[in-house]
């Protein structure tokens, strides 16, 4: 069976790496205690977004510490940026009102141009510019990325944009969008994954001439909007790459996001043990709903177990990427392991604390419905168990 | 908020410097094809014992791979050897002689005295089988604080009392490793290494019918005298190294069930690929797909805790905790793709032939031997009691 996830050697740390890291982020994020995420709830959507907190994260330079040192940033691989992400969420914070910068930035380093590197990475480097939106899903396509109807045609000047994008957070606290569209109809194309291109669009001008952001009431605080444009022009210089190849660059990032959005995951997963944790050792016996201790402790060694299995996972995938090797069977592995391990140590949280799991200063249902979201998103299991069983184990496609 | 710092280890991926190795063990199994084990199932309880593989393996020197070269061993690292019991595994075969031969020679290496090694290390280098570890009673569960065969010095030595059960291939295997009570305190327990070959006469050793071809035995000893210089470690510190083989024994396991769920993940795919139900081939159906795609990420992930720990151990740090969880998430995930397979496989996981019935069976044990390892690791680790 050709079982395709690469054997390559690449060594990868199990333990706690970039310790200094982790003591930075520790320490800043004790300045924003969770009665600072519970507030921002009670907001109205317009205001709930974590400004103090993304401006501190920015000042300290951690939101540009993939840029490469040449563009003003620290030059770390993306395993540096887990790290960032993973203390954020064990700490009891989000970072998903800011993560989108780490690996958006990496489609612009990748794939951009000279010029376009050197006009933007050194501004988000300096926190001048915030690249935190990424325009790929649409009303109509969910998981179907190339069936997305947004068209940009082509004109003298640049470019034409129409169309409609949804569940684009943080757009409206960010000065540019890495924006995906269809730049030739797919009737013209052979496949369906040609004829799309990236464009890096300055939501500030497109805001004077037809985009239009309406912000979306959610479950959870991700500061989520949809996107309107009609007849937005956006000049030639915006383009990424060539034209038409924009859904491999994404694909390129899209592994990266995965093994960013992964080890978010196991924060928030590492955040419930540390409270299941304190909660059985501070209460004796087990909480209102959780049965004996017996019980109870043994689920809570099994989350260990579970954890640290996803954990190794998303490092493994994440190591393969900053090598430059082929990851996408271990990124979506990682997705996979990580949000059932961390829906496992959410619902097990939820269900000790009893009644109280309801009682919004108990710190459990907000994360609780933070982690739900996460498993669906960017992608669903699901869509994983159909690319492990077409690609990796080379079963028929089954939709 | 808890931040137990989780000490720096790297994992290596893939381990190319082995691939002869795994050639010669990938030639040895296809040697020994799924009829090989069929029949030994079917033989009389007391001719079940896998000889002839276990010779091919000693032929190619596996039996003695783990053990130091200056007592005739080849010297492999634990993450070779572990590598051997999940390819045999992988290849359809059983690994559980090889498996035990290496652990309880690991224990000889560690703690047997200067006199124990240079005696009996070059008599298992060639070929001389250590694979019996006789530990559990009748009353006993995994519970070693209610073992109690009693081993009291006498002249020549110690004499042994009491009774043990499910003791593997004691009745083929030329040495063993006994457990027994030296003392009133629950932990009061002294490790011994037994000459069988010696001994066949003057002990009694029935094998035990079982569902699978376990290779378990009862061993009665009625005061049975075994020399002074038996004894492995120190009086009353059995503890000490029980644990230390509970680890090596959870890195077999996990290899073990490693090599279970990537036999099992071939069986099922191949056979959804093969298998035309409704015009399709059922693998095209995401009731069958998922449940081979979900069982796949669970067992690489699980392998994954497996490398993790054979690199403490190899670093010669403390691995126990690693271990134990590793055991665990490996053999819930190869008893996850036994069973998605043996759904695959429909009516037809039934019929032997098709060789998944005796597997899954196996892999189904491998939940009862690691049904202690959670537990263990919630108290030594987490410090949270379990009962």
């Amino acid at each position: 069976m050709d079982q395709s996830v690469a054997t390559k050697p690449v060594m990868f740390d199990a333990g706690d790496d970039y310790p200094e890291l982790r003591e930075g982020v520790r320490e800043l994020c004790r300045r924003f205690p969770t009665k600072y995420w519970r507030d921002l709830e009670g907001q109205p959507p317009s205001s709930s977004y974590p400004t103090e907190f993304v401006q501190a994260l920015t000042d300290a330079g951690y939101l540009s510490a993939l840029i490469p040192k040449d563009y003003g940033g620290w030059g770390l691989p993306i395993r540096g940026g887990s790290v960032i992400l993973e203390t954020i969420h064990r700490s009891g914070g989000a970072a998903g009102a800011c993560h989108a910068q780490m690996y958006t930035m990496g489609t612009v380093l990748r794939h951009g141009s000279a010029e376009q590197k050197s006009q933007y990475l050194p501004q988000i480097a300096k926190g001048e510019l915030r690249l935190q939106a990424f325009g790929v899903t649409e009303p109509t396509t969910g998981s179907d990325t190339t069936q997305l109807k947004t068209r940009a045609v082509r004109t003298n000047e640049g470019y034409i944009v129409n169309g409609q994008k949804v569940w684009i957070s943080r757009a409206a606290h960010s000065d540019l969008m890495l924006l995906l569209a269809r730049t030739t109809p797919p009737d013209q194309v052979k496949r369906r994954t040609d004829g799309v291109s990236v464009f890096l669009v300055d939501m500030r001008e497109a805001k004077k001439n037809g985009m239009e952001i309406r912000p979306i009431d959610a479950m959870v605080n991700h500061n989520t909007t949809e996107i309107f444009f009609s007849n937005v022009p956006i000049p030639a210089s915006s383009l990424i790459g060539e034209e038409g190849l924009g859904f491999r660059y994404i694909l390129d990032g899209m592994n990266a996001e995965r093994c960013l959005v992964s080890t978010e995951a196991i924060g928030n997963a590492w955040y419930f043990f540390d409270k299941l944790v304190a909660y059985t050792r501070e209460n004796g016996i087990a909480g209102h709903a959780a049965g004996s201790a017996g019980a109870l402790n043994l689920a809570i060694a099994r989350l260990y177990a579970q954890i640290r299995s996803a954990d190794l996972m998303v490092r493994k995938a994440t190591a393969m990427f900053d090598a430059k090797l082929p990851c996408g069977a271990e990124a979506n592995m990682g997705k996979y392991l990580s949000g059932e391990a961390v829906w496992a140590a959410s619902n097990l949280c939820f269900t000790a604390f009893g009644i109280d799991a309801l009682d919004p200063l108990m710190d459990v249902e907000r994360k609780w419905r933070d982690t739900r979201m996460s498993r669906n998103s960017p992608v669903s299991p699901n869509m994983i168990k159909n690319f492990i069983g077409q690609h990796v184990l080379n079963l028929p496609r089954s939709y | 908020m808890i931040h137990k710092k989780v000490e720096s280890i790297e994992i290596g991926i893939g381990h190319p410097d082995d691939s002869e190795i795994l050639r010669t063990l990938e030639s040895i199994c296809g040697e020994y094809p799924s009829k090989y084990w069929r029949d030994l199932e079917d033989a009389p309880v007391s001719e079940r014992y896998p000889a002839a593989f276990v010779t091919a393996l000693e032929h190619a020197g596996f039996l003695g791979a783990g053990l130091p070269e200056e007592h005739g061993g080849i010297g492999l690292p634990m993450g070779a050897l572990a590598r051997i019991v999940e390819t045999i595994h992988e290849g359809g075969c059983n690994a559980d002689t090889i498996s035990e031969q290496f652990a309880l020679s690991q224990l000889i290496v560690r703690h047997g005295s200067e006199a124990v090694r240079s005696a009996v290390l070059p008599r298992i280098a060639e070929g001389a089988k250590l694979q019996t570890l006789a530990i559990w009673e009748p009353g006993s569960g995994q519970d070693t604080k209610r073992i109690r065969t009693t081993a009291s010095r006498c002249d020549g030595g110690f004499a042994l009392n009491g009774k043990k059960r499910w003791a593997r291939f004691a009745d083929v295997s030329d040495l063993m490793i006994v457990v027994a009570r030296m003392g009133e305190q629950p932990d009061n327990l002294s490790i011994f290494l037994t000459d069988l070959s010696a001994n066949r006469g003057r002990l009694s050793i029935t094998p035990t019918e079982a569902m699978n071809n376990y290779g378990g035995t009862e061993i009665a000893f009625d005061n049975f005298i075994i020399p002074a210089d038996s004894l492995i470690g120190e009086v009353n510190m059995g503890l000490v190294c029980l644990k230390e083989l509970e680890a090596i024994n959870g890195i077999m396991a996990a290899a073990a069930a490693s090599g279970c769920s990537r036999f099992f993940s071939r069986k099922g795919v191949n056979y959804a690929k093969e298998r035309v139900v409704f015009g399709n081939a059922i693998g095209k159906y995401q009731g069958i797909q998922f449940p081979l795609a979900q069982t796949y990420m669970e067992s690489e992930g699980a392998k994954l805790l497996l490398d993790l720990a054979v690199a403490l151990y190899e670093a010669g740090r403390e691995c126990y905790s690693e271990a134990l969880i590793a055991r665990h998430m490996a053999a819930q995930a190869a008893w996850d793709t036994a069973d998605a397979a043996f759904t695959t496989h429909g009516g037809f996981a039934f019929a032997r032939e098709y060789d998944v019935e005796r597997k899954w069976r196996e892999v189904r044990l491998m939940l009862n031997e690691a049904s202690n390892a959670l537990p263990r690791f919630a108290e030594d680790a987490l410090g949270l009691s379990t009962h």
